[in-house]
């Protein structure tokens, strides 16, 4: 049996727990997918239950504690019988990006970068912090030197383009890989969380990655070799849910009845959640 | 528990310069000899809290920061000269946004830095957050010996091959300084600019010429400085015209020209503006190209086998 990590990327509110809990209820009540769960292939149902709970009521799950740092154990088998042992780990997104801030990489986001087949980044398109300058919007007057004495922004006053750019490079660092040629293992998955709240139709995803994050976009194609990553849009649940106003889609047909991803290069949803999954497993 | 380790070349903020993944084990850390057995535990995790594991801290590199880049190849160096105020700042600020915008410029993909918040703390005053309206970067102090090198990877999109650029950030006095003293002690940073860059940018203030005010200080400091470089260094060198949106007097544009013909003939000659941002990335460019072209001859790399370094280049399988 093929043992395999993702290494899940996620900052604070990007919604990884979301699809976590969605995946999940595609893997077991939905058996169409291009992955499943093998019967009673889940032993501790508990690290999810919050989530779970919310989304058959039809609610937005809470926020996942800081000090939460689990495995979650499943095993899949592929829709032609491969069996798989998947290890998701489930942590609080703020933890992400204070490696970037304090520049230090715990031993266990260490050992998941090197162990991992394959990394699978959330980013949110629409709480990207992106700023405006003198290039995109010249100033009317001609501008003159600032006053203010010099100082260093620390990471959480960055633009993400970059912010992005340095969390990939301290994970490949920590994963031991050489960029000097363009790499296949691991493979990356940049995920477009929340795409129902963006009115991008006509674009792909990795349309979307090279108008929104230029520098990004170009850092991953120079440092993955084609065909070793991928850019997808996902909505986990399809529709914004509240903490406290139940939605009744949900609650008559069952979580497992929406969301969506779309895969690289289409702009037409695809019911299957599993899909970047199985896209970073191989199969 | 402080940082506390007497190597020279070790920093609180990036790893140890020796290799150490524990710092204990490291000769230099001061005060852990052998720490008594039931402390080892809580002394290794403060070792690791005190000091960071990530060998670049992401500001601007310092030369006690540059081994991390030898092992892949000698990078090449581009040094922006220049008087006070000609912008030198300014233009990496304008190679940055332009780098965010788009990603890479003409003929190379960006492909990552060790410095972004070096380049995002020179940004930061260049851009609509809320006031006061964006300006030029501050004055670059020039308190340190050493300049601020910003770097960049690249990626050739002709080639495929990764490069690094290394682009310093030194403050305009030191290169008035050198210009009158050469080899004085205090002439040391720039001295470095000078003797390591493969490429030159020797920037030329147009805004400066053009003000009645400025104009002798500028012109006299302008013409020193091309006659020390003509003398002193034989890169390939660009004579960069910048703020060209205003326009100096004949006269003086005659001058300069005179200089630079005289004392730099094989020079180049740029114009930039921040109102057409493609003059900046086609210096830029200019400069990038130069600087590799003057590297020895690269041979192919040898296809690496392994992401274990030991086993990178070891051919186990064809000889068991």
């Amino acid at each position: 049996m093929k043992d395999t990590d993702v290494l899940v990327l996620g900052g604070s509110g990007t919604g990884k727990t979301h699809y976590a809990g969605q995946l999940l209820g595609r893997l077991r009540h939905d058996r169409s997918g291009r992955l499943r769960l093998r019967l009673g292939g889940i032993d501790d149902l508990s690290k999810l239950e919050e989530v779970l709970a919310c989304l058959e009521e039809g609610q937005a799950a809470g926020h996942t504690p800081t000090e939460t740092w689990t495995g979650i154990r499943c095993e899949l088998e592929t829709y032609d019988g491969t069996d798989i042992v998947l290890e998701w780990p489930e942590y609080a997104g703020e933890r992400l990006f204070a490696i970037v801030d304090n520049r230090i990489m715990p031993d266990e986001w260490q050992e998941s970068s090197r162990g991992a087949s394959g990394w699978l980044l959330f980013i949110r398109p629409s709480t990207l912090k992106l700023y405006e300058d003198l290039l995109v919007r010249p100033s009317d007057v001609k501008p003159n030197h600032s006053n203010s004495p010099a100082a260093t922004v620390d990471g959480a006053g960055w633009d993400d383009r970059a912010r992005y750019v340095e969390l990939l490079q301290m994970f490949l660092f920590a994963a031991g890989r050489s960029t000097f040629e363009p790499i296949d293992v691991p493979r990356l998955a940049v995920v477009f969380s929340c795409w129902d709240e963006l009115n991008e139709e006509e674009s792909t995803p990795e349309q979307l990655l090279a108008e929104r994050l230029p520098l990004l976009n170009m850092f991953i194609r120079s440092t993955w070799r084609e065909g070793s990553w991928s850019a997808w849009g996902l909505s986990s649940l399809g529709r914004a849910l509240n903490n406290d106003a139940p939605d009744e889609d949900f609650r008559t047909h069952g979580p497992e009845n929406f969301g969506y991803v779309l895969r690289p290069g289409t702009t037409t949803p695809d019911r299957d959640l599993t899909l970047p999954i199985a896209w970073l497993l191989g199969v | 528990m402080k940082f506390e380790c007497s190597h020279d070349s070790c920093f609180p903020d990036t790893t140890c310069a020796l290799g150490h993944k524990n710092r204990l084990d490291c000769e230099h850390w001061i005060g852990g000899a052998q720490p008594p057995k039931q402390n080892l535990e809580s002394a290794e995790n403060e070792a690791r809290d005190s000091a960071s594991d990530i060998p670049w801290n992401g500001y601007v590199l310092g030369t006690s920061d540059l081994a991390i880049l030898g092992g892949r190849g000698r990078p090449a160096v581009i040094g922006l000269i220049g008087p006070p105020n000609s912008g030198k700042t300014s233009l990496l600020t304008y190679l940055y946004m332009w780098l965010l915008e788009h990603g890479g410029v003409a003929g190379w993909s960006f492909a990552g830095s060790w410095t972004l918040g070096g380049w995002e703390s020179v940004v930061q005053y260049s851009r609509w957050t809320s006031e006061p309206p964006p300006s030029f970067p501050p004055h670059t102090s020039s308190s340190g010996r050493h300049p601020g090198i910003l770097h960049l990877m690249l990626r050739s999109k002709v080639t495929g091959r990764l490069r690094d650029v290394l682009l310093t950030d030194a403050p305009g006095e030191w290169f008035n300084q050198w210009s009158r003293t050469p080899n004085s002690s205090s002439s040391e940073g720039a001295r470095w600019v000078i003797e390591r860059a493969d490429a030159l940018l020797l920037l030329v203030d147009t805004g400066a010429l053009s003000d009645h005010e400025k104009l002798p200080a500028t012109r006299r400091a302008t013409r020193d400085l091309m006659e020390r470089v003509g003398a002193q260094t034989s890169c390939r060198t660009a004579v960069v015209w910048t703020k060209d949106d205003v326009a100096a007097a004949d006269a003086v544009t005659n001058i300069i020209e005179a200089a630079s013909f005289e004392f730099m003939p094989t020079a180049q000659t740029m114009r930039t503006t921040i109102k057409e941002p493609e003059t900046i990335e086609a210096c830029f460019v200019w400069a990038i190209e130069a600087a590799t072209a003057k590297l020895p001859v690269q041979i192919d790399p040898e296809l690496r086998l392994s992401q274990d370094p030991f086993l990178a280049l070891r051919r186990f399988d064809e000889r068991h």
